[in-house]
């Protein structure tokens, strides 16, 4: 007779691994625990349940576990690793569960005197894409050109190429230090990535390989662009300067020099023409610049503390920027005059992206929201909640249809741009409409259905 | 850094006090606390880093011992200097008078003993803050090895007369430090014998009144604390205890009972002390105290701040960062010794609930507070009180919900011995006695009072000052009104002395200092003074009320750790309680007032936006307001500020503005209705359906555009006027009820609900009409799991659920005494197994799906045809409940789990009993392994067993 031994309460739930190499328990200690079914030797922890864990199971494969608890959540765990992967609200203590043959199904039974069945791997509306570290900030984000994949500056000196819908991870570029900017070309061939090491960086984006450095700036960190025929890379540095750079040789060719501050976000006009740069640290402005002269062309004053990004539309009319000001300010890029604030916010404003249709614009604030705003009447549509950190980076999909927001709380998140679409997918997914105890309970007076028949 | 053990032989005596600190306790009880703990954090590291000890400390003062004079002699010099440049904001300058006296010394329990002792107090009585006195043994030690730029001047005899052994006294002159003091004081003046006599001859001198009014006890205060010594006990042995969330304690008591005081002049001493067994080392803690207010962040910025010996300008960015932020700000501000803990006091904690109006931010704080005690590593213990009738509150949050379900501590009223302490100690520590009599009659009148702690403190008080020759009498008592009248009866006596004027003064002022209970009592607010200057009284006037009341300690004085500001509170929620007038002016006024708050957040924040018109009010809020300011002005209506007033003078121009706008546009409208009256009728209709639909809030917003029209036909007769208002108020509603969705769904959401009406309230909400808060309700709902199916039937709780192998299927057991089969593809029912006598607790298949077994608390399994549903075979023999069955890979054996301790292994075929695995409590499943070769049991005994089959 072989011991596990290890539970500080008594053991309510067991089962073997299908390979039988390992032994899974279930205890009124709140934890599930996996064995090595020979040596006795304690391998996971499966910590989380605010309650008993009444019963566990084994998925087909082995690779997960999942739980049933007294705290009416029924969860999927990662059985090497012990991380939560998915919580389902069972809505009444849970004491049945159970995996189906084929793996893709679970059954719960509970308080509530039913079984329910649950499809274990439905892909989400908005995957929350993994958490890298517990302190790793997330910084600017980019869309790779054709949606299916995003770039992500982390400052655990990381960027990270995500598939969009999954979450998972592509590739991984690994930095001397923390990440301050990334782009796409528009090809979608290759990533650009700004590092606090005072380099800029291409890489293959299919290999994950690095190509070329772009050295010259004599402080971080370094906020990049590509042009949008691709040949010139654009930075923008801490040490008060942008720079163009031959995409191809990595040769610089030209300085803007003039802001007396960090300049933190660099861009092309879409023509290709103009540099638009925001200066930070004690600048507060937002400058216009021919890229060809490197002269400047343009300021754009009136914001009374850092400015963190500034865009062109996409007609390239107008330059949104946002500040530590709490902003958001839209200016005319022909003659430099405000045009319109959104107001809104209620800290300093992060980051700016314009829809591609220029409709739309989207802001990242520090107070933890990004919201959506209606470019010609300045008005908030829509506020995206849910982050616990500021949000340093959003960004359009290029079909407009999606919105990703990264967050100094480690995750970044995908969102619909139309709430009606998230919706669509609950009613996609509801079962059943209100009872008509809860009809009473949530005092609803009239019979008509929640969802659209 | 000698830190563990006390140097012997001869050595040099360090004391230090602080200079008029009981006035600086009563001036600025809060910022008090933060400048002491600074003041502390100096001291020490300007004492340890010279080699010193500190042996003691007795309140602000501390008693250290060193090696060697010069050492002593430099850790006075550092001192004085840290003291002298660091920036003490609220409290003014804190000046230490420090003496040194070097001589032989018992040591004996970690404290010292000798004539040393006293001489080093004594010294130190005479001399003035900023000053360090030297005796004339630690001069001859130290004036050879005096640091360059400093010198010691010789003050002669004078101060030491009523010594045995009179000798010159020095004091340190550096060119950085003042240096002029008035002569100094001699000692037969200033002492006084701690029975409250002049300690030569028995004249009587002024004693301090020993009870604390309606203020909270304070750290200072501790020598008069008396009555909650076990619970003090009570409390330390709590946080002695060890475990994931030991580092948290929330003492828990209605309004008046005492939390506050027994933490500050209770548990704060005890630590600072450091004689709990249970927490060694706790007199080095660092202890610092916040009131959550309405920005919990900026009140915790400032507190860490205030003990960090090298502040950085601010800690906000740290502390907001992530729910770590707390964590690493406070490890920016502890010293780098490990043994080093921090204990944030959170007082009044409800505060987070009734002041934080950000949802956010409290989630945020609350968090934050979270990571901080359960992080292992942390070196912060946290200590709250909260008003038990807020209990539930952080109930709501999980984990902050967690921590107050385990760790909470409950003050309960004070037994009647204690009590008797309470009432007798403080006056018989300055020589004052009470009638035997009086103690019964206070005893009685207190007795089961919830809450009555302040009233009593305050009748004592008032008592105090009435005694005769050293006694506190019963006629006395009776005559101020007793425990349960003195508070108020002094409130009437104050209000009626005082001008017309000035009772009107009075009333505005009490009303903006209570926040309305919403279904919970009615508690203080903070305000800012100028919020009351704005009121538009005459200046005397309301100086003269804040004198009065403020003398007699009915209202209390603060400035605001953020802004700096001065504001005003009512010293204790007692007299909120109890004050029948006003009781009486809330009453009357409660509605206005509700809206006179709103209208105070809205102008505040229109301001703050820097007047952004989107933040100016419209529509019936609007209304309300301008009824409000109507009222203002006549007898019985709330007075408003300047601010309110210019604020909804913008309101209501812009309301201006845009009606003329909207006008415009209804004209072009009304000319198309006049066109087609069939179009006007619907339009009608409609508005009727509306109110059909909506009952009674439309009701309100009805009334409210009624009210409009009777306002608007003065002006302008034109019944689409009134349209207009019912529209916006109609848009009001619309928008209150989206939210009331919303926030019906995050309560579901927060108490792990099951998801569908969750999601079926988000999607009501934002269809209702868009809101931030129904969006991000929907966003939520959305990463939520939604089940596919459900198998609704069963009378009972279900325990145990089962696919068949083929998946087609699945199997229930129930505590209604059946299992039953079910078709996964329709969710239909297609068989009972009927039989047990008792609830079924397992069922499974068989390997090829042909049976089911079952397990029963009727003590036996038994085995059923899946097909017909027929029962097949019974094993019987377990002497209780069976919990768990399982069969064989190979489907020949049955395993069974039972209460009765054992697992037992039968034979399919025949029903008979072949092994028998036995635990030490009852089992709650066993299985076999996939290849059939071993048997696992899981069961009470906290062991899972592997058995070889």
């Amino acid at each position: 007779m072989r011991q596990f031994i290890g539970h500080t309460g008594g053991v309510w739930g067991v089962a073997f691994s299908p390979d039988g190499k390992s032994v899974l328990t279930g205890s009124d200690d709140k934890t599930a625990r996996l064995w090595d079914t020979q040596t006795g030797k304690e391998l996971t922890q499966f910590i989380g349940h605010a309650s008993v864990v009444s019963n566990v199971a084994f998925s087909p494969d082995g690779k997960h576990v999942l739980t049933a608890s007294v705290d009416k959540t029924a969860r999927l765990w990662d059985a090497q690793t012990g991380q939560e992967l998915r919580r389902f609200n069972g809505g009444s203590i849970l004491r049945g569960l159970t995996v189906s043959p084929d793996g893709k199904y679970m059954l719960t039974g509970g308080y509530d005197k039913m079984a329910t069945l649950w499809d274990i791997w439905t892909p989400h509306v908005s995957p929350q894409f993994p958490e890298y570290g517990h302190m790793g900030e997330l910084g600017r984000v980019a869309f790779s050109p054709d949606g299916k994949s995003v770039l992500i500056a982390g400052d655990e000196h990381v960027a990270f190429l995500w598939d969009t819908q999954t979450g998972q991870e592509l590739h991984r570029f690994a930095h001397p230090d923390s990440v301050g900017g990334v782009a796409f070309s528009t090809d979608g061939k290759y990533v650009l990535t700004g590092c606090t090491d005072k380099v800029a960086r291409l890489w293959d984006a299919q290999t994950g390989q690095e190509i070329r450095q772009f050295t010259g700036h004599t402080d971080g960190k370094i906020r990049v662009a590509f042009s949008p025929d691709g040949k010139y890379v654009l930075t923008g540095s801490k040490d008060k300067t942008a720079r163009l750079w031959d995409a191809q040789t990595g040769k610089q060719l030209r300085t803007f020099v003039g802001h007396t501050g960090a300049v933190e976000s660099v861009t092309f006009s879409p023509d290709g023409k103009y540099v638009l740069t925001a200066g930070a640290s004690g600048d507060k402005t937002v400058r216009l610049w021919d890229a060809q002269t490197g002269k400047e062309l343009r300021r754009f004053i009136g914001h009374s503390d850092w400015v963190d990004a500034a865009v062109f539309s996409p007609d390239g009319k107008y330059v949104l920027s946002v500040s530590d000001d709490h902003t958001v300010r839209l200016w005319d890029a022909q003659t430099g005059n405000e045009v319109r604030r959104f107001p809104g916010h209620t800290d300093e404003v992060w980051s700016v992206a314009f829809s591609h249709d220029g409709r739309y614009a989207v802001t990242g604030s520090k107070d933890l929201t990004a919201r959506l705003w209606d470019v010609q009447t300045g008005k908030e549509l829509r506020r995206f909640t849910g982050h616990a950190g500021g949000i340093g980076g959003v960004a359009f999909s290029l079909d407009d249809r999606y919105v990703l927001t990264s967050s100094a709380d480690g995750t970044a998140r995908l969102w619909y741009v139309d709430y009606h679409e998230v919706v669509r997918y609950l009613c996609s997914r509801l079962q059943r409409d209100f009872t008509d105890d809860e009809r009473a309970q949530y005092n609803i007076k009239d019979k008509e259905p929640t969802c659209p028949k | 850094m000698p830190k563990s053990s006390l140097p012997t032989g001869t050595v040099t005596f360090l004391f230090t006090d602080i200079e008029g600190s009981t006035r600086l306790w009563e001036q600025h009880p809060r910022a008090m606390q933060a400048a002491i703990a600074r003041h502390d954090t100096l001291l020490r590291e300007a004492i340890e880093q010279n080699g010193g000890y500190v042996f003691k400390t007795v309140g602000d003062a501390f008693c250290a011992a060193f090696p060697t004079a010069p050492q002593a002699l430099d850790a006075s010099l550092a001192a004085q200097r840290a003291l002298n440049s660091a920036d003490w904001e609220a409290t003014g300058p804190i000046k230490a008078l420090m003496a040194l006296h070097t001589g032989g010394a018992e040591v004996r329990d970690n404290d010292y003993f000798g004539l040393p002792l006293n001489r080093v107090a004594r010294l130190l009585s005479t001399g003035y803050g900023g000053q360090v006195l030297l005796s004339l043994a630690t001069q001859q030690l130290v004036r050879d090895h005096m640091p360059s730029g400093t010198d010691l001047k010789d003050l002669g005899e004078g101060g030491l007369k009523d010594l045995v052994k009179s000798e010159h006294v020095y004091q340190i002159v550096a060119p950085d430090l003042p240096t002029d003091f008035p002569p100094l004081k001699s000692l037969d003046t200033r002492y006084i014998e701690p029975d409250g006599r002049d300690g030569r001859d028995g004249v009587a001198v002024e004693v301090a009144n020993p009870y604390k009014g309606l203020r909270a006890f304070q750290e200072a205060d501790a020598a008069d604390f008396f009555g909650r010594e076990a619970l003090t006990e009570r409390l330390l042995e709590r946080m002695a205890e060890t475990g994931k969330l030991s580092s948290f304690l929330a003492v828990v008591g209605p309004s008046g009972s005492g939390k506050s005081s027994v933490v500050r002049a209770g548990l704060i001493p005890a630590l600072r002390q450091g004689k709990f067994p249970g927490l060694p080392g706790s007199e080095r803690w660092l202890i610092v105290e916040m009131l959550p207010g309405g920005h919990p962040f900026e009140e915790l910025d400032a507190v860490l701040l205030s003990i960090a010996a090298k502040p950085p300008a601010t800690l906000k960015d740290v502390l907001g960062e992530d729910e770590r932020g707390l964590i690493r700000a406070a490890k920016r501000v502890l010293p780098r010794d490990e043994s080093v803990e921090l204990v944030l006091l959170i007082d009044q904690f409800e505060e987070v609930f009734t002041l934080v109006e950000d949802e956010p931010t409290r989630v945020r704080f609350l968090e934050n507070l979270y990571s901080a005690v359960s992080d292992p590593r942390s070196r912060l213990r946290l200590v709250v009180t909260l008003r038990a009738d807020f209990f539930d509150r952080p109930l709501l949050y999980p984990d902050p919900g967690e921590l107050m379900r385990q760790r909470t501590a409950v003050v309960l009223p004070l037994a009647a011995d204690e009590l008797e302490r309470a009432i007798v100690k403080p006056a018989k520590r300055v020589g004052v006695s009470l009638e035997h009599e009086l103690i019964a009659a206070i005893i009685k009148d207190v007795g089961e009072q919830p809450g009555a702690l302040p009233l009593l403190q305050y009748a004592m008080t008032e008592l105090f000052e009435k005694r005769v020759d050293h006694t506190m009498t019963l006629a006395a008592y009776r005559e101020s009104g007793g425990v349960l009248g003195a508070l108020a009866r002094r409130a009437d006596e104050l209000y009626e002395g005082l001008s017309e004027e000035e009772q009107e003064a009075t009333r505005q002022l009490f009303l903006r200092l209570v926040t309305l209970g919403e279904g919970v009592e009615d508690t203080r607010r903070r305000v800012r003074l100028t919020e009351l200057q704005a009121l538009g009284g005459r200046k005397e006037s309301l100086e003269r009320v804040l004198d009065v009341f403020g003398k007699y300690r009915l209202l209390t004085f603060d400035r605001d750790p953020v802004t700096k500001g001065a504001t005003v509170e009512v010293a204790h929620e007692a007299l909120i309680r109890t004050w029948a007038k006003l009781r009486e002016w809330l009453d009357a006024s409660r509605s206005d007032l509700r809206v006179q708050r709103q209208l105070l957040t809205a102008s505040g924040e229109w301001a703050e936006a820097g007047k952004d018109p989107s933040f100016l009010a419209s529509g019936a809020r609007l209304a309300q307001f301008e009824a409000l300011r109507e009222g203002a002005d006549r007898p019985g209506g709330v007075a408003l500020t300047t601010e309110e007033r210019a604020y909804l003078q913008a309101s209501v121009e812009e309301r201006g503005r845009q009606e003329a706008a909207e006008r415009e546009r209804q004209e072009h409208e009304l000319e198309l209705a006049r066109q087609s009256e069939k179009a006007q009728r619907s339009a009608a209709s409609r508005l009727r359906v509306l109110v059909a639909a909506m009952g009674v809030f439309l009701a309100v917003a009805i009334a409210l555009s009624g009210w409009a029209v009777n306002r608007s036909q003065a002006a302008d007769d034109n019944a689409k006027q009134a349209q207009t208002a019912a529209a916006t108020a109609v848009a009001n509603f619309t928008n209150a009820e989206a939210q009331r969705l919303a926030s019906e769904g995050n309560v579901l959401l927060q108490a792990n609900r099951e998801p569908e009406p969750i999601a079926l309230l988000s999607i009501r909400s934002i269809n209702t009409q868009y809101s931030p808060q129904g969006d991000a309700m929907l966003v939520a709902a959305a990463n939520l799991e939604y089940p596919l199916r459900r198998f609704a039937g069963h009378t009972d709780l279900v325990y145990t659920v089962a696919f068949s192998p083929d998946g087609k299927y699945v199997l229930t057991a129930s505590e209604d005494k059946t299992a039953r089969l079910w078709e996964v593809q329709t969710g239909r029912e297609l068989r009972q197994f009927t039989g047990h006598t008792e609830s079924l607790n397992d069922a499974t298949f068989s390997p090829d799906g042909r049976y089911v077994l079952t397990g029963s608390r009727d003590k036996t399994a038994r085995l059923w045809d899946t097909q017909t549903g027929k029962e097949i075979r019974r094993f019987t023999g377990h002497t209780e409940e069976v919990h768990g069955v399982a069969f064989s890979p190979d489907g020949k054996w049955v395993l069974t789990a039972s209460v009765d301790k054992t697992a037992r292994l039968w034979d399919v075929q025949t029903g008979t009993q072949l092994r028998v695995f036995t635990h030490t409590e009852s089992l709650w499943r066993a299985i076999f392994s996939p290849d059939g070769k071993y048997v696992l049991t899981g069961s009470d005994d906290h062991t899972a067993r592997l058995w070889d089959a």
